[in-house]
């Protein structure tokens, strides 16, 4: 955790407002788990606790170890060592048909011989103590929960992609899990209609009230609907926090460039005072002025200084600051319509992002090759051990 | 708009193709309505051959085995590749996937005649070394068309299982299913198609099996190719014509009816997804 110098303590139950339900009771400790596939790691050594009532989103490139995490919970893998407990229970070696958990596949996996209603009986059924007219109530229920009322005798391929993953749900929420398992649940959807179902999936967790635990390598889709983040590269988890912590405060350069985009320089601390710290970098005209408590004392001078391109301002004039500004030369703009991306030329040949807010229609903005000034201020950027 | 002219190179190698692959049946077809005795000469129509057909107990004895034959031998065939396709699928190393598909496969390239001699160079050991079987007929055709069907079957039904979203299976493990309900309500359903298309073809291969049958059989248990084969060395009657037209007929029949069953069923989902959209 001492990784961020200049890391503020968030404030994680205002950050997000989805964190109001859930406690910090733990529902689910994983420890010491780790997977080898033969002689290839996996899942190297992963200690967290999932809390009651959470959506708590595993993030990460393919081949992190994500998706085997998940699998282990699910009980379709078995850990190589390592323990899960749910309740102080250890499940670790329970199979999947006996887990209390169930699980909404990235592919859905609905039964295609089946049609909505029996698919989402399915789960129903395997429990022997229910009774027929049981059943039949539980999957009104879970029909009326998705709004597939209409759909309840059709099969899956006369469903559209939203629908399916709406059964799919419901067949997932059926028998009262104690933690719902998401596998990429947007991944096979097209991008308008993943940002619409995000809300509304997230709208349908909250009001069941589930745990959730989700496996995904989109940001943008764990950042919209999990309260934790665990960011995971190569097997372990180098980060877990909320979306607000892991973007503004991430602990090392892996998570800061995985998140978002980010300019990062290598930077020497050249004065380290109180309430404040002073870095040179040899690609940037001024010296850094870091204007954030330092909690812990540095002994090393080599940092790396990042910052976000949303939190640089671009000018044609010179400022007048003694800290916290460079120039350089318009290299190539991205006109997005809502923001524009610039990628600056440094004198040092490194190339940064800037990202302009187009707040109005038409107004004069640098354009190629023009020379420019990028300056931040004292609290945008972020210090952070090589 | 250019019109095609009728005789185009298109239309002749069309017409000329399926006159190549129906003429035969088509002559085998009229000429079980002949009056006559010899087969190449029309004198009438008629269908005293048919009739005849029924009568010739012998000619009936060996139709009814060949399809009691052919019954068993597919399902069982079909049985035992289910069984070999899970394994097949299940296998997580290339190369043990590799050895073992080829292993069971093997008999698709085998001539017939090799399959026929080793199987009845086995059973006559068997007979002397564990006494069974004690004579060759029916059973012997039985386990003879299994091994050699059962190939054709691992082929159909596994490349189905492979096709098969793995996680279809897990999903109904996941909601509580044990391993064997999951599959019986969930992955036999979704590979049934290629079950009835492998029970389907091993059937039509037993039925239609000579090499390997004159091998394995023994006396009395002739099948129904043996039967046809050895009474056309004595001259074509005309009731093999009647024959053969009842078989074509059964076969178009079948086609005929899975043809309009799928196409029910497509015409079904093309109106529900309408009914979306609008």
């Amino acid at each position: 955790m001492s990784d961020n110098v200049a890391n503020e303590a968030s404030d994680k139950s205002t950050a997000t407002g989805k964190n109001s339900r859930s406690s910090q009771e733990a529902l689910l400790k994983i420890r010491k788990l780790t997977k080898y596939y033969g002689e290839a790691l996996a899942v190297d050594d992963i200690s967290l606790d999932i809390h009651r009532g959470e959506i708590f989103a595993l993030l990460g490139a393919s081949g992190s170890g994500k998706s085997t995490l998940l699998r282990m919970l699910a009980g379709f893998e078995t850990p190589s060592s390592g323990h899960i407990y749910l309740h102080d229970q250890d499940i670790s070696t329970l199979p999947a048909n006996k887990r209390p958990f169930n699980m909404m596949f990235q592919s859905y996996a609905l039964f295609p011989h089946m049609n909505v209603e029996k698919n989402i009986a399915f789960g129903l059924q395997q429990d022997r103590s229910m009774s027929k007219p049981a059943i039949a109530e539980r999957v009104n229920e879970m029909l009326k929960l998705v709004h597939m009322e209409k759909y309840a005798r059709r099969k899956p391929d006369q469903l559209s992609g939203g629908q399916r993953q709406r059964v799919a749900l419901a067949r997932a929420l059926a028998k009262h899990p104690q933690l719902l398992l998401l596998d990429e649940p947007m991944g096979a959807l097209d991008k308008k209609l993943r940002t619409r179902m995000q809300l509304e999936v997230v709208d349908i967790i909250e009001r069941v009230g589930v745990t959730c635990v989700m496996v995904t390598h989109d940001q943008e889709e764990a950042m919209t609907m999990a309260n934790r983040i665990a960011i995971m590269d190569e097997g372990f988890i180098q980060q877990i926090g909320s979306p607000v912590d892991v973007y503004e405060s991430p602990q090392n350069r892996m998570v800061a460039e995985f998140i978002g985009s980010i300019n990062i320089f290598e930077a020497d601390i050249v004065a380290d005072e109180e309430g404040h710290i002073i870095l040179h970098s040899p690609l940037l005209d001024r010296q850094i002025y870091v204007g954030r408590g330092v909690s812990t004392p540095i002994d090393e001078k080599a940092m790396l200084f990042a910052i976000r391109p949303e939190k640089t301002f671009l000018s044609l004039t010179e400022p007048e600051d003694q800290y916290n500004w460079t120039r350089g030369i318009v290299d190539d703009v991205a006109y997005l319509g809502g923001h524009s991306v610039y990628y600056v030329r440094l004198k040092g040949g490194k190339r940064i992002q800037c990202v302009l807010a187009n707040t109005e229609r038409r107004a004069i903005r640098p354009t190629w090759e023009d020379e420019v000034f990028v300056h931040w201020r004292s609290d945008a950027g972020m210090v952070m051990r090589p | 708009m250019m019109r095609a002219p009728r005789f185009s190179f298109v239309n002749i190698a069309f017409w000329m193709g399926i006159a190549f692959l129906y003429l035969p049946m088509f002559v085998l077809v009229v000429y079980s309505f002949n009056e006559s005795r010899l087969v190449t000469i029309w004198s009438g129509f008629s269908v005293k051959w048919y009739a005849e057909l029924f009568q010739d107990k012998q000619l009936m004895t060996a139709v009814w085995r060949s399809l009691q034959i052919a019954f068993y031998s597919a399902t069982s065939a079909v049985v035992l590749a289910i069984f070999a396709s899970i394994v097949v699928v299940r296998i997580k190393t290339f190369r043990t996937r590799r050895v073992f598909t080829t292993a069971i496969t093997a008999p698709l390239v085998m001539p017939d005649v090799i399959i026929g001699l080793s199987m009845l160079l086995l059973f006559v050991a068997m007979t002397q070394m564990i006494g069974w079987p004690e004579q060759r007929g029916m059973t012997t055709i039985w386990v003879a068309h299994t091994t050699f069907c059962l190939a054709y079957s691992t082929v159909v039904i596994s490349s189905r299982l492979i096709e098969m979203d793995r996680s279809i299976e897990e999903a109904a493990q996941d909601l509580g299913a044990s391993a064997m309900t999951a599959f019986v309500r969930v992955t036999l359903p979704l590979i049934m198609p290629a079950v009835l298309a492998a029970w389907l073809l091993s059937f039509t291969l037993s039925l239609d099996d000579v090499v390997i049958a004159s091998f394995v059989t023994g006396p009395g248990a002739t099948t129904l190719p043996i039967e046809v084969f050895s009474s056309v060395r004595m001259g074509v009657t005309p009731k093999i014509n009647a024959l053969a037209t009842l078989i074509i007929l059964v076969v178009s029949l079948v086609a005929l009816a899975s043809w309009f069953i799928s196409k029910r069923y497509n015409d079904k989902v093309a109106v529900a997804l309408k009914s979306e959209r609008s």
